[in-house]
């Protein structure tokens, strides 16, 4: 186990303009090498609740319990791209390492190393300014920033957002590569079908409360959920769901299209040599 | 109508590095018409929104709404009224320290008598379900909070053509719903719409779909049509939508069934 909030929780009264925001959070763990994915309406606290877990708000009552002091906890936030304020990219992302007392040349190669992990060639991006570099391109410089540097935890708000599909597919293979190295990562967003490719565990907000915390396959097949938290029903969950209602069939666990259409096809063959015999 | 007519733009200064971004680009909007538009990232959709907003001025070619050239400066702020672009960064749109006075910005810039301005805040605060947020600060909303402030904002103008460049990104699932929803409403009251967006399956609620690519339109059709078509929409940096593949697959397995 990496971090725990018990059962007495930790919580944030944020009153403002005769508004008040609270956000209450209790019996939340991550373990080790775990992906976990955020959703929730707009405003149900997701990236407040993100802030919480790194330190940058600290909560008015109760207390997060870190297994190791040494934990570190790294986040790019919504619009990334907005964290970028030096005349290149390879300023922008060796800074916080200069900072930490790496020395310059420890650095260099970490910030080359973190750029190619991202499928940014150094030669040709490190040292453009980032107003050079599409949305994509800017949002995987972003999560360089973050490769730099060893962090336990890393949390990502919104990753995919504004991103074309090819650039998608980009991001979700850096993140199934920092899966595949054993790294912890939180991921919010608005985009389902991007949970579902990425994360195993979703975490649903609303109203600053965790209102689910289990399966992603157990959310999206009850529809008594999805339509509680109005959130949008994947489309290969959504599929299954409709060959379920016509079809009789029993799905309820498949999140990726290439087992279902593995599972159809197969269904097929025996539908047609049945038919054939 | 608003007529972009062989348009180009080109990012650099003068003696400096130059990026053509925006390259032969023609194509019209009707009144009543939904078109949308999906691109990769860098093909140029945030500089053709910022053409249509009169921010940018095109190299050559021409853009005009009802007739009134946008880039004339005697016709410029009669067409600016016609036409509101929303941008993909709320925050960019945020100029006030209230969602009402917010919203209300933009009406007061126009010479709007104060209680019309009233009641066009207090529709749009009631359209985008923001009434309990109307006193307090957009910047302390979420995202999409703020997306739907900026909305409210291009709402509340009454303009006869409203861009959108990927407004529904930061949105939630019921949100992008609704924004659809009022365009569409929108556009059958005889408002013309261009819908840039990421989404490329929000695109089926379009009458018309064009794919951007690399500064140029290379298609114009029925959304479905194109959607479907996995070397034109790779063409613009996306994949056949994943529902319509289902779809296909879903075909597919009641003939096998058959």
């Amino acid at each position: 186990m990496l971090l725990n909030v018990d059962q007495s929780g930790v919580s944030l009264d944020n009153s403002i303009s005769g508004k008040t925001f609270k956000l209450d959070i209790s019996n939340f763990r991550i373990d080790s090498g775990e992906t976990i994915g955020i959703m929730g309406k707009a405003g149900a606290g997701k990236t407040t609740f993100a802030r919480f877990l790194t330190g940058l708000i600290k909560p008015d009552t109760g207390i997060i319990e870190f297994f190791d002091d040494r934990l570190r906890i790294g986040m790019t936030f919504q619009f990334p791209e907005n964290q970028f304020y030096l005349n290149t990219i390879y300023d922008d992302i060796v800074i916080g390492l200069i900072e930490k007392g790496v020395s310059e040349s420890d650095a260099s190669d970490l910030v080359n190393a973190a750029l190619e992990r991202v499928n940014l060639n150094p030669d040709e991006f490190a040292h453009k300014n980032h107003h050079c570099l599409s949305v994509g391109e800017n949002r995987r410089a972003a999560i360089a920033t973050l490769l730099c540097n060893d962090y336990d935890i890393f949390v990502f708000d919104e990753p995919s957002a504004g991103l074309d599909g090819k650039e998608i597919e980009n991001l979700i293979k850096i993140f199934h590569n920092l899966q595949h190295e054993g790294k912890t990562l939180l991921i919010i967003s608005q985009n389902s079908e991007f949970i579902t490719e990425t994360c195993e565990r979703l975490v649903v907000l609303d109203d600053g409360r965790i209102e689910y915390d289990g399966l992603i396959s157990e959310f999206f097949f009850s529809e008594e959920l999805v339509n509680k938290f109005e959130l949008e029903i994947p489309p290969v969950i959504n599929t299954q769901l409709r060959l379920n209602h016509y079809f009789g069939f029993n799905f309820e666990n498949v999140i990726k299209i290439e087992e279902l259409k593995n599972i159809l096809d197969n269904s097929r063959k025996i539908t047609i040599s049945d038919n054939m015999a | 109508m608003i007529s972009v007519c062989e348009a180009c733009f080109t990012y650099g200064k003068p003696g400096g590095n130059k990026q053509r971004v925006i390259n032969n680009v023609s194509f019209e909007i009707e009144k009543g018409e939904f078109v949308a538009l999906i691109g990769s990232n860098g093909s140029g959709k945030s500089t053709l929104a910022m053409l249509l907003n009169g921010v940018c001025t095109p190299d050559s070619g021409s853009i005009s709404v009802d007739n009134l050239n946008i880039n004339k400066s005697e016709e410029h702020l009669m067409a600016k009224k016609k036409i509101a672009v929303l941008f993909q960064n709320p925050s960019e749109h945020i100029v006030s320290g209230s969602v009402e006075s917010d919203i209300a910005f933009s009406l007061e810039n126009y010479g709007i008598a104060p209680l019309e301005i009233r009641e066009r805040v207090d529709e749009a605060l009631s359209l985008f379900g923001l009434q309990e947020f109307s006193k307090r600060h957009p910047r302390q909303l979420s995202g999409g909070e703020q997306q739907k402030v900026a909305l409210a904002g291009i709402w509340a103008l009454k303009p006869d053509y409203i861009i959108c460049d990927e407004v529904t990104t930061y949105l939630d699932y019921k949100s992008r719903n609704l924004v659809v929803e009022l365009l569409k409403t929108f556009t059958s009251d005889g408002g013309g719409v261009l819908f840039i967006t990421q989404y490329p399956i929000e695109s089926l609620h379009a009458d018309r779909l064009l794919l951007l690519s690399e500064g140029n339109i290379v298609e114009s059709g029925i959304p479905f049509e194109l959607l479907k078509n996995e070397n034109k929409m790779n063409s613009s940096g996306h994949n056949i939508p994943k529902q319509i593949l289902l779809d296909e697959l879903l075909n597919n397995y009641s003939i096998g069934r058959g």
